[in-house]
């Protein structure tokens, strides 16, 4: 008993110290962790994330508030107002949280779905491991973006729609890696010892695999998000966005449809357009430097001769 | 050591001519599920979507009365049961039935049979391109990914990788066609001479052709990485090969396996990618056909266009099995 | 006999993991003759690979070689990678201890045997540019004879072969062939009997024996395992924590080891009663002083543990102790 006691403790101790090594507080400790999470991605994000958090800060303007439409840049509309009159920068600001939002939120459905299919895959193994592979492979196959772009004509998204059409249909890849690194674990000496001691499966796989899978989930769900920022941009394009929420995707469309670029108006075009890739390179630079980090990790395992 | 990390091929050794037998049903059985998943998806969208299936099967803008909706709905058999209305749309799909257009006023076959040689032609060129370069700086990048030149074409693919293909188009467009006139803004509507088309998809492909090395050029360089820290590769040197030779005669061929499968997987991307280019380009393929589909809210081309790329990526990622069961001795064996 | 290989106060280090200084191999000396086998024994991680690969300058380009390796009159640490890749494959072999993966999976036993005919024949192309024909054929019929003498009955169907479709005793004598296409003179073959069973390494005994014999090659056998090398090796240096502590013919070896750690050695054999050293060698990082192998020895006395004993030589054997001064 005393010894399943021990066992509980070292299981939650784990669990924080893995927590707390990724979700690092102390981050700006290691100079050299920091330099291989790329440096410029995270100072990025850290922009975009304030902007995110606290638009109201930065925007001139209520991205509502109208003035004069078609309106060239000047010290009072820094990059000029739209067709209907408002200010861009504000505009752009705002949109910031919207085109965040929808990253972040439909890689955390995506995660989470990838993240149980590959765990209970690679973990029970057999039959269900097949066919849940079978299926992450025919849904593989099916190109995302045409059917998104069908759904989307048929439902009229708003913008939660659109974030679980893009959050359902992406999940794939992160199933498999979990899967293989599943896979790795369950061998473990750790994970044999918790079986033989009779934990449920459950148990096991929130207590033990779980904490281990973090270091291959933390890249993945970062360049989830930065392509289902982009997957959102590009449907936005098409007028299928929710034009109640104006991302920098709807920007772009309005901008391309409603004479932006016919008028050759380069400020109304090229910021939000500049923001998705900068704000989407942060994060996948952020993306980056997880995975060579871990790549790291598992090299020094067998540097051992 | 470093050279001897993991025993990775091991396993190969064990598989057994039984084993490939089951590889190869295997997929055969997945790809069948794909196909029919997506034939079923199509079949079953506009009538399980919210609003009048009729409506959805004919397209929401066109305008009809009562009585011709209920006619209508007899006439596509919708008032049957849902198995009925199955072996009745499979019908139609063998005789390449797609649905009737009434915003183009033909049959969504013939509309798409029209545009998708321009997309294809597009497509198949950029992804070519594209494979080529991505491949080969790639694999220079990744074999000396210290030097600063490297470093730099790296973030710049990434940037590039990152970008909404569209909106690097509208630059494209912006810098090469508006400013400087180099090439034309508008698509080729003109007698299609190969010169023209040349001079009219020169642009998009070269932003097509970008894009997808991007994506190349991120796995190539990974995998070179990998790949160059293998044992043979020191083994190659061992043999007095030395330096670049050793990549192309030894790693490269192993580094490019995996952009085989991303090349397929990536199919429908570009796919995408390259409808959201041909609208900014205005090019006369299946993107703004799209575009105007969904402006018109013309559901059957919508559907048709959808089937006809899906099928086509599924095809593209077919050909990558065959092509790298060909390419990788370890996954065929003699029987 | 001429001396063929000489090697003289080797250095190698690198940095590790924790920005550590790790000494691998220091002040090693050693010669092989012509015709000769000389053997380097030691524990995993006393640095005989780094030895092997240092000879070859296969050393990963961060880590530090000093010393001189003078092979034909040559310094090889002064060459330039050009005139190293020359000498490489063609005059100087190496066989890695992990066949399977030492072969490149997606060429064919064919391509990779024939590799080495190409690579060193293009200097001679230009001159037998007529015979070109002639000359693949002539590549052919030694890659036939090449795996004939690796005891393969069937070569010309060897010869389509992947390395993922064999096993790794096949895939180890595919190895050994390639690295003997063109006789070099000196063959180094790193740790050849890892991961055999046996029979196999019987008959991997067999095999270089037969290629010593034949074409009169010299090798440096760097392997763990004793009782492989006592019926191969004409000498025998027993390797310890990055340095030569005793070197002697096998007979003299196995009858009366000096150093305490070669007597160790023979003691952990199962025939000699498995009786393992205590103990663990020293990280390479952090050398305990004076004698690296004191913390180990039941012999220590107290010089042991402050002076580092010197290699001394008289008869043809050298030990590196204080007890035989």
């Amino acid at each position: 008993m005393m010894q399943k006691e021990a066992y509980l403790q070292e299981s939650t101790r784990r669990w924080k110290d893995s927590i707390a090594h990724y979700l690092n507080f102390d981050i700006w400790k290691y100079e050299r962790t920091l330099k291989k999470l790329n440096r410029e991605g995270l100072f990025l994000f850290a922009f975009f994330l304030v902007l995110a958090l606290f638009p109201s800060l930065f925007a001139p303007y209520s991205p509502t508030e109208r003035f004069i439409s078609y309106e060239s840049p000047s010290i009072a509309h820094l990059l000029g107002t739209n067709d209907i009159g408002n200010d861009i920068l504000s505009e752009l600001v705002y949109g910031t949280r919207i085109s965040m939002m929808v990253g972040f939120a439909s890689a955390c459905i995506s995660t989470l779905i990838g993240l149980m299919i590959g765990l209970c895959s690679g973990y029970f193994r057999g039959t269900l491991d097949e066919l849940l592979m079978g299926f992450t492979d025919v849904v593989l196959t099916i190109p995302k973006i045409p059917l998104i772009i069908i759904l989307g004509a048929f439902l009229h998204p708003s913008i939660w729609t659109l974030i679980l059409v893009l959050g359902l249909l992406s999940w794939e890849s992160i199933a498999r890696v979990v899967r293989s690194k599943t896979l790795q674990i369950r061998e473990a000496g750790y994970v044999k010892s918790a079986r033989c001691m009779g934990f449920s499966s459950f148990h096991i796989m929130r207590s033990e695999i779980f904490p281990n899978l973090t270091h291959v989930l933390l890249p993945k769900f970062m360049l989830a998000t930065a392509s289902a920022m982009i997957s959102e941009a590009s449907l936005s394009f098409l007028g299928l966005g929710d034009i109640s929420m104006k991302s920098w995707g709807i920007m772009l469309s309005f901008a391309f449809s409603r004479g932006g670029f016919i008028r050759d108006m380069g400020w109304w075009y090229i910021p939000p357009g500049v923001c998705i890739t900068l704000c989407v390179m942060s994060i996948a630079l952020i993306g980056f430097g997880f995975e060579e980090r871990d790549k790291e990790r598992g090299n020094r395992g067998v540097d051992a001769e | 050591m470093r050279y001897e990390a993991g025993a990775t091929f091991e396993g190969n050794t064990l598989k057994t001519v039984s084993g490939t037998m089951r590889e190869v049903v295997r997929k055969t059985l997945r790809y069948a599920t794909s196909f029919l998943l997506i034939i079923s998806l199509n079949f079953a969208l506009p009538r399980l979507m919210p609003g009048d299936p009729v409506k959805n099967l004919i397209g929401e803008d066109v305008y009809v009365s009562e009585a011709v909706m209920e006619e209508l709905r007899i006439e596509m058999g919708l008032n049957r049961p849902l198995y009925e209305q199955f072996t009745a749309y499979i019908g139609d799909l063998l005789r390449f039935n797609l649905g009737y257009s009434y915003h183009l006023h033909s049959p969504v076959a013939e509309v798409l049979r029209e545009r998708i040689g321009w997309t294809l032609l597009f497509v198949g060129v950029s992804i070519f391109l594209g494979a080529a370069l991505g491949t080969l700086l790639g694999a220079y990048a990744g074999w000396k990914p210290e030097t600063k030149a490297n470093r730099l074409i790296c973030y710049g693919f990434i940037a590039l990788s990152c970008t909404p293909p569209y909106f690097l188009a509208l630059i494209c467009l912006d810098i090469f066609a508006f400013e400087l006139g180099l090439f034309p803004f508008k698509g080729f509507y003109d007698v299609p001479t190969p010169g023209s088309v040349m001079y009219h998809m020169f642009l998009p492909v070269t932003v097509m052709a970008l894009f997808s090395a991007s994506r190349n050029f991120l796995i190539m360089r990974g995998s070179v990485i990998q790949e160059k820290g293998q044992l043979y590769a020191l083994y190659a040197r061992a043999k007095g090969l030395y330096d670049i030779s050793i990549l192309f005669r030894h790693v490269i061929k192993n580094a490019s396996l995996p952009i085989i499968t991303l090349l397929a997987l990536d199919f429908g991307f570009l796919f995408s990618g390259a409808l959201f280019t041909e609208i900014v380009f205005s090019l006369n393929g299946m993107g703004t056909l799209i575009y105007d589909a969904i402006i018109g809210k013309d559901y059957p081309v919508l559907q048709g266009s959808f089937l006809v790329i899906a099928l086509a990526v599924l095809l593209a990622n077919m050909l990558a099995d065959l092509l790298y069961a060909i390419a990788d001795p370890r996954v065929r064996r003699p029987t | 006999m001429n001396t063929l290989l000489e090697v003289k106060d080797l250095n190698v280090s690198f940095q590790g993991n924790e920005n550590e200084t790790v000494n691998a191999v220091s002040g090693l000396s050693f010669f092989i003759r012509e015709k000769e086998i000389l053997a380097l024994v030691g524990e995993t991680g006393c640095g005989k690979s780094a030895v092997a690969h240092a000879v070859v300058r296969l050393l990963p380009s961060e880590s530090r070689v000093m010393g001189t390796i003078k092979f034909g009159g040559k310094n090889l640490l002064e060459l330039s990678e050009k005139e190293m890749s020359g000498l490489r494959g063609k005059e100087i072999s190496i066989i890695f201890q992990n066949p399977s993966l030492a072969l490149n999976p997606v060429y064919s036993i064919e391509h990779q045997l024939a590799e080495p005919l190409r690579i060193h024949g293009q200097k001679m192309k230009k001159k037998v540019k007529k015979t070109e024909g002639k000359k693949e054929n002539n590549a052919l019929s030694k890659v036939v004879k090449a795996l004939e003498s690796m005891g393969f009955s069937n070569p010309h169907e060897c010869m389509r072969y992947y390395p993922s479709w064999c096993s790794g005793g096949m895939n180890q004598r595919f190895l050994i062939a390639a690295s003997n296409m063109l006789d070099p003179v000196l063959l180094i073959a790193d740790e050849p009997s890892k991961g055999l069973d046996r029979s196999r390494v019987a008959e991997l005994e067999n095999e270089l024996k037969g290629l010593k014999e034949r074409s009169g090659t010299s090798m440096l056998l760097i392997s763990h395992d004793l009782s492989f090398v006592r019926r191969l090796a004409d000498r025998i240096a027993v390797m310890y924590a990055g340095e030569i502590v005793e070197l002697a013919e096998p007979k003299q070896f196995f009858e009366k080891p000096f150093h305490p750690y070669a007597l160790g050695l023979l003691k952990s054999l199962p025939e000699n009663g498995f009786i393992p050293i205590p103990g663990s060698s020293p990280s390479l990082s952090s050398l305990p002083e004076g004698c690296r192998f004191h913390p180990r020895c039941s012999f220590k006395e107290k010089r042991c543990m402050q002076e580092h004993p010197e290699l001394k030589e008289s008869k043809g054997r050298a030990v590196r102790c204080f007890l035989w001064a």
